[in-house]
């Protein structure tokens, strides 16, 4: 825990997008290091098919440094793997090169487990089919068939280095009654002054009608880069008639799976559609004590379907642990009367991810506090709140929840947030709108008909 | 022939006693939203646990249901001094979707107090005349946003001249030193900039000591209130305090230095109840008063009533002032005559119908006629 609290002092690890992208969560080889090791590794995979041609014996230790390396690989079978097709024309040749001259050189030395030919003006001949055909052409008598590796294992590099290059966008959008640390949250989850801090504005009239804000920035980290658009909504529930106050948001939604269904129904549309649509939503919960309020319950309500929620205790650091644990079962209890579904749904599971999935859902609404102050505890530098009785530590998982909101928002479930918002709710959204128009969309007719 | 004292240097303690042996009335009236500690603090300024049969309604009856008000009364004693309590709440204020009706409830409740009181007074038998009159209004706003919100300024408005308000900020420990003093001015310039009266504190005696004055100022400078409460009795360190226990460090309720606790029991029971009690019936009440008998009159120019304050004295405390017989006297001729009057109305109106009834020949119209000059005729004889 301390080493990882050291390490995120520093960085959000947006880095840890990649490994979300790479493999299922349950694989039990060690997380790698961060991303540019893997790129290192590949001078040493050249080395290492040069030094020892397709050998099952000598090669298993070899392979396995080179698995763990690259830190994802399944199935692969412990045979040093020729580069796929897709890779550039020029490292095979010098692969080939090399191969020969090494296996030339080693040929006399090999043993005879060594399934390749010995023969140094043969190898070239042999070696070929080993780099293109696919294993079944190759007789089974004179090559074992652990030998030859289509090479899948490499689709998931190269879906991580196109992932990489394209950048990851994630729209988040915030929503609560004024003062309840929005700002706060969203710059201390990003480390960065994503929105500008609105309590510092004096004598600002609140907002008349509730409205939309969005903001966008771009965060780098380690060579990666996120787009961050946030949605604002202020004025939210602070009017004395807040009767559909949430509909600003709900337009918003709705507005932006129209624009997608749009540019994806279009005749000629970009490869890559601009992905506006909100893949989840923070929803902020007054401290009080009791419960849901009524207006909560309405909102949540309307919201549930539409996007992926994660309910949030907003400064949490009014409530005692008796009292939170008191709050937080009333308000699971509330939710689970009236059939709100928050994030992560059960349905949605993937088998591997139940366990944790359900420790997220007892969890549920997460405590946070939000800070940007740094602090100085016997030397270590910490976020946190000054009090003239303590001092409250945002980091700190038995201060706050702070740490498992970031773990589940950022490190582990960004891209099953998104990936759900496009598969679940997007289609949904999609489905309908499509019935109802008899497949012609125009943006007129969106308001028309809500849920 | 030899007297050398007459003896009355005795009445304050005749008065002493005979309040002792009554015994005080106070009404506490507590607004605000909720989940903002209002009935944890009531709890813990009067130490008594006046909370202990109360049920929160689930969340789906607590969007539709009209704000009530609920009354608790408790009988405190200590040191053989009697204090009779009523706590007036508010559940369920702010829950709904629109709070505009919640205010007008507040207010609509003051104004049946007032006038019950009103009736009893110009009654017959007013020996046992029962105050319910609400005689403070602590108005909880909460810590969390940038001020006072907008149905804050509502509900205050409607309440500023009714009764004595005090605001109050709910769940202080949430906020660090320096966002509650930026918090704070934010609040009391939002009062001003919506010129909502607030209860102003007496002025310090001049005769009384620098200790004294000094103490006066911090009360005033504490305004509005930054309160946490607590029931919660706790040990530490052999210390035994109310407070509240986090994993980052323990507040103590009732230290000045963590919250404004001890300064809001100060200055509500020990200084200013007396004031309360004083301010209601002299400004409010009167206005109240005033506005009722104009509208029955139709008098044209209403007076504030001005009131003579006592200064404010260290040994001010919980002291009855007496009643100035003669003014009671003069009011209750008035009273008297207004009675008459109204009886005499009631039986011309009386005699008016029967005569509608034996000659219905007559038109309407005219009977209409005839009664509207008899009010013109009524109006006049009221009018003193």
């Amino acid at each position: 825990m301390s080493a990882e609290g050291g390490r995120s002092n520093t960085r959000f690890a947006v880095h840890e997008l990649t490994r979300q992208f790479g493999r299922p969560e349950t694989t039990n080889s060690p997380v790698s290091g961060p991303v540019p090791a893997h790129q290192k590794s590949l001078p040493k995979i050249l080395s290492h098919i040069a030094k020892t041609p397709p050998a099952a014996a000598a090669a298993p230790e070899n392979t396995d440094n080179i698995n763990h390396s690259f830190g994802s690989v399944t199935g692969s079978n412990g045979l040093v793997k020729p580069h796929p097709a897709d890779h550039a024309d020029d490292n095979k040749k010098v692969t080939k090169e090399e191969i020969i001259d090494e296996k030339s050189s080693s040929s006399e030395s090999e043993s005879d487990e060594s399934p390749a030919a010995p023969n140094p003006v043969t190898s070239i001949a042999q070696i070929r089919p080993t780099l293109r055909q696919p294993p079944a052409a190759v007789q089974p008598s004179k090559i074992q068939s652990s030998d030859y590796v289509i090479g899948l294992d490499q689709l998931q590099e190269q879906v991580r280095r196109l992932a990489l290059r394209r950048g990851f966008t994630l729209n988040i959008m915030v929503v609560g009654r004024s003062g309840l640390g929005k700002s706060t949250l969203i710059n201390t989850l990003f480390r960065s002054s994503v929105l500008p801090r609105t309590c510092s504005v004096s004598g600002s009239e609140p907002a008349k009608t509730a409205e939309i804000r969005t903001t966008q920035t771009a965060i780098h980290e380690n060579g990666i880069r996120l787009d961050l658009t946030v949605t604002d909504t202020p004025g939210y529930g602070d009017r004395i008639d807040n009767t559909n106050c949430w509909e600003p948001a709900l337009e918003y939604i709705n507005e932006q799976y129209e624009k997608y269904l749009i540019e994806e129904q279009g005749a000629e549309r970009t490869r890559w559609i601009h992905d506006t649509r909100v893949h989840c939503c923070l929803y902020f919960i007054p401290p009080t004590g009791h419960g849901l309020r009524p207006l909560d319950l309405e909102v949540l309500q309307r919201l549930h379907n539409v996007v992926n929620i994660i309910p949030v205790i907003a400064k949490a650091d009014t409530l005692t642990l008796d009292e939170r644990q008191e709050f937080k079962k009333n308000i699971q209890q509330d939710l689970a009367r009236h059939r709100i579904g928050v994030y992560p749904l059960a349905k949605y599971d993937h088998p591997d991810d139940y366990g944790v999935n359900e420790s997220y859902r007892k969890m549920v609404p997460f405590a946070v506090v939000g800070s940007e102050q740094i602090h100085n505890v016997s030397g270590r530098m910490v976020l946190g709140r000054q009090n003239g009785w303590g001092l409250v530590q945002v980091e700190d998982p038995s201060h706050c929840e702070f740490h498992h909101l970031r773990n589940l928002l950022i490190r582990n479930r960004m891209q099953d947030l998104i990936e759900l918002t496009s598969a679940i709710h997007y289609e949904a959204f999609r489905r309908r709108r499509l019935m109802e128009t008899n497949g012609m969309i125009d943006m007129c007719s969106l308001n028309e008909s809500h849920i | 022939m030899d007297r050398e004292y007459i003896g009355f240097a005795s009445l304050p303690d005749q008065i002493h006693r005979k309040t002792i042996k009554k015994g005080f009335e106070f009404t506490l009236m507590v607004a605000g939203e909720s989940g903002l500690g209002k009935s944890t603090l009531v709890n813990t300024l009067f130490l008594a646990d006046l909370y202990q049969d109360r049920v929160i309604p689930p969340v789906e009856e607590r969007l539709t249901k009209t704000t009530a008000i609920q009354v608790r009364t408790a009988d405190i004693e200590e040191m053989g001094i009697k204090l009779r309590l009523t706590i007036v709440d508010t559940p369920g204020f702010g829950d709904a979707l629109n709070s505009e009706e919640t205010c007008q409830a507040l207010s609509d409740y003051i104004d049946v107090q007032f006038k019950k009181y009103f009736q009893d007074e110009s009654g017959l038998h007013r020996k046992s005349i029962v105050d319910n009159r609400v005689h403070c209004c602590l108005y909880f706003i909460p810590p969390y946003g940038r001020g006072l919100r907008m149905l804050d300024v509502a509900a205050m408005r409607k309440l500023h001249k009714k009764v004595n308000l005090v605001p109050v900020i709910g769940k202080a420990d949430s906020l660090t030193t320096a966002e509650l003093s930026r918090f704070k001015s934010q609040v009391l310039q939002e009062l001003k900039q919506y010129e909502i009266q607030i209860y102003q504190f007496p002025e310090c005696d001049p005769d009384e000591d620098e200790a004294f004055k000094k103490q006066d100022k911090e009360l005033k400078d504490a305004v509005p209130f930054a309160v946490s409460g607590s029931c919660q009795i706790l040990e530490v360190n052999g210390r035994r305090f109310r407070g509240r226990i986090y994993p980052w460090g323990v507040v103590e309720v009732e230290s000045p230095l963590h919250s404004d606790l001890q300064k809001l029991r100060s200055m509500l029971i020990e200084t200013h109840l007396a004031d309360l009690r004083d301010q209601t019936h002299e400004i409010h009440y009167e206005a109240f008063r005033s506005a009722c008998i104009t509208r029955l009159t139709h008098n044209l120019t209403i007076q504030q009533p001005h009131r003579e304050r006592s200064k404010l004295k260290r040994d001010s405390m919980l002291v009855e002032l007496p009643d100035d017989d003669n003014a009671a006297d003069l009011i209750l001729l008035q009273k008297e005559d207004e009675i008459r009057k109204m009886q005499d109305l009631l039986s011309k109106m009386q005699h008016q119908l029967q005569v509608q009834q034996r000659s219905r020949s007559l038109g309407e119209a005219q009977l209409k006629h005839e009664f509207s000059l008899m009010n013109i005729d009524k109006s006049q004889e009221v009018r003193l």
